[in-house]
């Protein structure tokens, strides 16, 4: 149960905190219903980590944004936007944050599938290092000795992405993501095969098709969408694939 | 910790502690118009209010995270303007579109709609109406289809440019929509299909010629009778009248499908500060009784008792905690320690009554009902056989049998399962519940409690939403033995996983269908097996699983001489499994049986070339004739016969046929084709389907009217209102009796102690039932009026002599022929005050010996990805025939919200146990319901017909709007692809394995 609520002034003191073992909330979403075992949180709200900006070739977002702010912002790429509308419905939109999805999400997130997709990198204060999301396993555990301070993505990065539900707000029980930098660095993401998005990396543009499906086939143990069958999801992930590439990597 | 928050302008000085959401403090300090749905999770959106105006979930933030912010709750939003000498804002005006709109029924969502379309017209005042739809996907409704709630946005945002939007009631355009049209326009075309979403919401009407145009009250749009109150979030549910000092009530669950509990430790837990009381099976009474919400005798086997040494599901109940908190209350559940011998469990009801299956039932208490045995895991046994089925299939042509499957569903009402019991000063029990059975609550908690029946008092305030989950004594008895044990008041809410684990849910069914042929198309026979489980309990399990048959098989009778001598059987076995158990769900057993009747009535159309509406009339019941089960079967009593009086099921084939273009589209292989997306196919579907008006020589409603000094009545009934509307249409029926206007109409709805009986809201009974209790009861008040009224007239004009008879009652007076009339104010007056002094009132009971059947078309536009096997619903389009519509609004608002959750038993909702049963489902997300912004165009056509049998001529509409919509969407999916399903929901894996199967 939190006993202790703390809102940062500065980042220095918000690091000072998360250092003392504070807990970083963002939008609270999900650590307000999820207090086992954390007593102290310290509130990011205040350090202006809402930010949005561009240089030439990055979109810097800052942690605490929300995925409204996100939805709303005239850079942001429009595929993004759409995997917010399908994912967040407004009310929820209006307060999980950027850093807060990155560390809470589970394998049906297209949003999460499609920061991975699109190569997005890290920024954790103190270090001010760049690491790409790829590189980690559990954003969470980064926030041991310091918080996410803001996530950039490389302005001309391509993202596409296709899914099946059961209706167009449901979850998405096969989703695939794929993403890539002026033609090279091809990411494909699988959305809804296991606890997590899997991120194939690097992908040989030639091989697509054959590198997706040994993934599927090698990591068939792994499987565990609880609502469709393994078979299911092999066959039509090939499928919303073949039909990523005919329409936008001719 | 003690901070400021500003809430409503405010600034207010809270005490909370550091961990509590938002949700709890509002609600702790008075902001009751923030509803809690029970999930906590942020994904009903119940909850939701505005901060820094934008629409948040009160449950998922912190309240320490919203200081310094701006919080914004409904109760800001407006006050009723009639406040006596105080001057008042009013409501707000998108309060009053709401209320104008019908966009309000139970009302449990309303605060959270209204605060989101408050945040979208305080960006823009020209919305789309996907806009709005975008603003209010937030939060989930149940019970409106989100049509009305849209149709509310787009008038608030006209009002709030200035605007005057069209009265409600009054046609824009004189067109189809307008309800005093003598002849409707021919809608044998499909040009207004492309019609947007407007603020007109009434549906479209067909008037029969019969009706009695001469009503004021019947057939019109009036505002719901408590729509003021529920739009402003005013203390209505049960949940809002807990006082500080209530002690929270909690339930530890069983983790085993089947196990005897052989040991509990609770002295853990006792020792926790805080925790009031723990109950286990050794500290209460041992009673057998049935949780069903039924009339007495309960129809169904007895085999329940609140707590037992063994558990028969994951999820049944083991111990009852009280404590100080709810915090204290979870954690005391965690300390208690159970030790269980496993038993050896049925997940599967095709195991149930396998030789040498585990006994569920083995408790020597057990009442059996009917053919009930538990020694063979049977709950019930329906053996049904009219005419001579073998005979009929020997004179068909050809014979189609197919096995079908329905799935578990949830009602899944906004508000949970909730309850508040306490002493009052005279020692007597009152349980405030949210429940659609507070009669046949109090007589079955009785004995349960060992409280004589005279010593309690069930209390139903605003309820919101029941779909039958609330036909059921669910919780009601664990509130009650806590009262008992501590002496204090004890609040018992159902979380949202409670919901999924624990409640009642619609009886899955495995079902074998046969049907004999002509060539002609002649129905000769048709047979129905059903496998129904009932789970761990055997609520409901006849009459849900009879129904199944009594109304899904009874529409298809044949043609010739099989009209009059049809062959049907329908056999049935309920068998309980280690499974939550089903219960009531609206339709009540009538949606299993449609699934299967009309994808049969399908492929027999399409397989003998025959035209699939022409195939479906030709054998279809007509006027006149008898409902072929009412001499065969009646819930477990006597059956006597019942002849159908009224059907407008030809009306309603052509209206829907021409809303939804079928002569353009059906067949077409040209219109299946989607331009530019080769992987996706159009088909549409119908379904013909029927249902019943309450249940014949049992089910009673009662009302009483008593007359005040002003003129205005006070409507006192037992029928619960749980969001339909029943309160606003039987108050109509009050006025237009009486001559007044609805809001001279006080109506109170329910509470044992001072409203008569009613035996509930179920079996779509209360508009008839209750409507015909209302009726006779106003026509005897009347009558008294009217004598009264005479001797008034005489006595000031001694010259004229005035027959009572000939008074009418209209406008708040009683009018002579001649135009001499005296108001309801001067008789009332006079009564209660001057001469002969009596209090005018009466109390009207009604009963039916029969149950005319509503019938409708229903039609279903869909899109399938024939590589994918997704399916998307395009378009719905309803045409009931359910007598005379007594308010087209609320009417609408039925089928509006019916066919929406339906919808969901359609494509996308399903209740899955592993093999230990554990369930899938256990939230909102993984069991999605349907949001405003993915559900597709909806179209509701009236067919009035005149049933003789009620003195409005009206049928039910309640529950017909379940049955048609999922064997319409798996029609339209095989006329779009093939497809050709069996089991639903029509997820994309189930219509891509059929896909796969025609490939080879
Ligand atoms: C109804 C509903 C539906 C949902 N649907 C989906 C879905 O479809 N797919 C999906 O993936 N998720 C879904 N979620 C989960 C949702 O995305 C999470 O609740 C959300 O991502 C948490 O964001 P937040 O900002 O509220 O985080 P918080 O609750 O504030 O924090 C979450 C975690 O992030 C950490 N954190 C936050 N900010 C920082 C930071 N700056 N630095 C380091 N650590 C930080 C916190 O310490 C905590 O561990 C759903 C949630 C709900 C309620
Ligand atoms: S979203 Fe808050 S109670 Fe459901
Ligand atoms: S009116 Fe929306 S949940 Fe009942």
């Amino acid at each position: 149960m939190i006993q202790e609520y703390y809102r940062a002034a500065a980042k220095s003191d918000a690091l000072n905190k998360v250092k003392a073992g504070y807990i970083p909330i963002g939008g609270g979403t999900y650590l307000s219903q999820h207090q086992e075992g954390i007593s102290t949180v310290v509130d990011l709200q205040d350090l202006g980590l809402n930010e949005i900006k561009a240089d030439a070739g990055t979109i810097v977002i800052g942690a605490s944004t929300t995925f409204r702010e996100l939805f709303e912002n005239d850079l942001i790429p429009v595929s993004l936007k759409m995997a917010i509308q399908q994912e967040l419905k407004i009310n929820l939109r209006n307060l999980v944050t950027v850093a807060g999805h990155l560390c809470i999400t589970d394998g049906f997130s297209i949003i999460q599938g499609w920061l991975y997709a699109a190569g997005v990198k890290i920024h954790i204060y103190p270090e001010g290092e760049s690491i790409p999301l790829q590189a980690i396993s559990n954003p969470k555990e980064l926030a041991k000795e310091g918080f996410i301070e803001s996530i950039s993505i490389e302005k001309n990065t391509d993202v596409h992405w296709n899914t099946i539900s059961r209706t167009p707000d449901d979850i998405s029980l096969v989703g695939v993501i794929l993403g890539q930098q002026q033609d090279q660095n091809i990411r494909v993401v699988l959305a809804g095969f296991n606890e997590h998005v899997n991120v194939l990396s690097p992908i040989n543009k030639g091989r697509i098709m054959e590198q997706v499906k040994d993934f599927l086939l090698n990591a068939h143990s792994q499987y565990s969408n609880k609502f469709i069958s393994y078979n299911y999801y092999f066959k039509n992930s090939i499928t919303l694939l073949e039909r990523i590439l005919k329409d936008n990597f001719k | 910790m003690k901070a400021n928050l500003n809430i409503n302008n405010s600034q207010k000085e809270l005490e909370f502690s550091a961990g509590e959401t938002l949700l709890k403090v509002l609600r702790a300090n008075g902001f009751l118009g923030v509803k809690d749905g029970g999930c906590r999770l942020g994904e009903c959106g119940a909850c939701a209010v505005l901060l820094d105006n934008r629409p948040i979930n009160s449950c998922t933030i912190l309240a320490a995270q919203t200081i310094g912010h701006s919080i914004v709750t409904i109760e800001s939003m407006g006050d009723n303007p009639h406040q006596g000498w105080q001057k008042t804002k009013g409501l707000s005006l998108i309060q009053q579109a709401f209320v104008e709109s019908g966009a309000i029924q139970c009302g449990y969502c309303t605060p959270a709609m209204v605060l989101s379309i408050k945040s979208l017209l305080d960006t823009t005042l020209y919305p789309s109406e996907d806009e709005i739809r975008n603003a209010l996907a937030g939060v989930l409704c149940r019970c409106t289809g989100y049509v009305k709630p849209v149709q509310a946005g787009l008038r608030a945002a006209q009002y709030m440019r200035g605007e005057q939007p069209v009265p409600i009631g009054e046609s824009p355009s004189g067109d189809i929509f307008s309800l005093n049209s003598d002849s409707p326009k021919d809608l044998n075309s499909s040009d207004h299909l492309s019609e947007t979403i407007s603020t007109q919401v009434l549906p479209k009407i067909q008037i029969a010629t019969l009706i009695d145009k001469k009503t004021t009250k019947i057939g019109k749009p009036s505002k719901k009778v408590d729509a003021q109150k529920l739009v402003q979030g005013k203390p209505a549910f049960v949940a809002d009248f807990a006082g500080r000092d209530v002690l929270i009530a909690k339930v530890l669950f069983s983790t085993q499908a089947h196990a005897i509990i052989k040991n509990i430790d609770v002295s853990e837990a006792q020792k926790l500060p805080g925790v009031a009381c723990i109950l286990t099976h050794k500290d209460i009474p041992r009673v057998i009784y049935s949780s069903a919400g039924q009339s007495d005798p309960i129809p169904g086997p007895l085999d329940a008792f609140s707590l037992d040494h063994k558990v028969r599901f994951v999820g049944d109940r083991i111990a009852f905690v009280a404590a100080e908190t709810e915090e204290i209350a979870n954690q005391a559940l965690k300390l208690i320690k159970v030790d269980y011998e496993t038993l050896p469990a049925i997940i599967n009801s095709s195991d149930a009554m396998k030789e040498g299956a585990p006994i569920i039932h083995d408790e020597p208490e057990f009442v059996n009902f009917a053919d009930s045995n538990p020694s063979k895991n049977l709950a019930a046994e329906i053996r049904i056989d009219i005419g001579d089925v073998n005979q009929g299939f020997s004179e068909a042509d050809f014979i189609f049998e197919e096995d079908y499957e329905v799935p578990k569903v949830q009602q899944a009402h906004i508000e949970p399962h909730v309850v508040l019991t306490y002493w009052d000063p005279d020692d007597r029990l009152v349980i405030q519940s949210s429940t659609q059975v507070p009669f046949h609550a109090r007589r079955i908690l009785a004995p349960i409690l060992g409280l004589p029946v005279k010593r309690i008092r069930v209390i139903k305030p605003r309820i919101g939403g029941g779909f039958g989950g609330k036909q059921e004594v669910l919780i009601e008895d664990v509130a009650a033995h806590l009262t008992i044990a501590t002496g204090k008041p004890v609040l018992y809410e159902y979380s949202r996983e409670d919901e999924f684990v624990s409640s009642r849910s619609r009886h899955p069914m495995k079902i074998h269908l046969k049907t004999g042929v002509k060539k002609d198309g002649t129905i000769t026979a048709n047979e129905m097996y059903a496998l129904s489980d009932t789970g761990a309990y055997g609520c409901h399990a006849l009459t849900v699983t009879g129904n199944t048959g009594h109304k899904g098989m009874a529409l298809y009778v044949g043609d010739g001489k099989y009209r009059q001598n049809p062959n049907i059987r329908f056999y049935a076995d309920v068998v309980y499994t280690n499974t939550p158990p089903a219960g009531a769900f609206r339709g009540y057993g009538v949606p299993q049986g449609y699934w299967p009747v009309e994808r049969q009535m399908e492929r027999i159309a399409r397989e003998l070339n025959l035209d699939a509406l022409e195939f479906r009339l030709k054998n279809a019941l007509r006027e006149g004739e008898l409902h072929p089960f009412s001499t065969a079967w009646s819930e477990g009593r006597e059956p006597k016969p019942e002849y159908i009086l009224t059907v407008g099921l030809t009306e309603c084939v052509q209206q829907g046929k021409a809303a939804i273009g079928w002569d353009q589209k059906y067949n077409n292989a040209a219109w299946r084709q989607i331009e530019g997306k080769p992987h996706l196919r159009r088909g549409i579907g119908v379904a013909l389907v029927m249902q019943g008006t309450a249940i014949p020589y049992l089910d009673m409603g009662a009302a009483s009217i008593k007359m005040n000094d002003d003129g205005s009545f006070n409507l006192l009934v037992g029928a619960t209102d749980l969001g339909t509307g029943s309160d606003t249409v039987l108050a109509q029926m009050a006025a237009e009796v009486l001559g007044v206007e609805i809001d001279d109409i006080i109506v109170y709805s329910s509470d044992t102690d001072f409203t008569p009986f009613d035996v509930g809201a179920y079996a779509s009974s209360t508009t008839y039932i209750s409507g015909g209790a209302v009726i006779r009861a106003a026509d005897q008040v009347a009558d008294t009026i009217k004598k009264r009224a005479a001797l008034m007239m005489e006595e000031r004009h001694p010259e004229l002599e005035i027959d009572a008879n000939d008074l009418e009652l209209f406008d708040g007076k009683v009018i002579a022929s001649n135009g001499q009339f005296v108001t309801l104010r001067d008789v009332a007056i006079d009564s209660l005050h001057h001469q002969n002094q009596e209090q005018i009132m009466a109390v009207g009971s009604f009963m039916s010996p029969t149950s005319p059947p509503p019938f409708a078309a229903q039609f279903a536009q869909v899109v399938v990805d024939i590589e994918t096997g997704q399916v998307r619903v395009e378009k719905l389009v309803m045409a009931v025939d359910s007598g005379v519509i007594v308010n087209p609004v609320t009417a609408a608002g039925q089928v509006e919200g019916g066919m929406v959750q339906a919808l969901g038993y359609a494509v996308c909702e399903e209740m899955v146990y592993d093999e230990k049963g554990n369930a899938r489902e256990k939230d909102l997300v993984d069991y999605h319901i349907f949001r405003a912004d993915e559900v597709p165009e909806l179209e509701t056509i009236f067919v009035q017909t005149y049933e003789p049998t009620h003195p409005f001529g009206l049928k039910a509409v309640a529950e017909i709007p379940m049955n048609g919509v999922a064997p319409a969407v798996g029609n339209a999916i095989l006329d779009a692809c093939g497809a050709s399903l069996s089991i639903i929901p029509a997820t994309p894996e189930r219509v891509w394995n059929e896909l796969q199967k025609m490939k080879l």
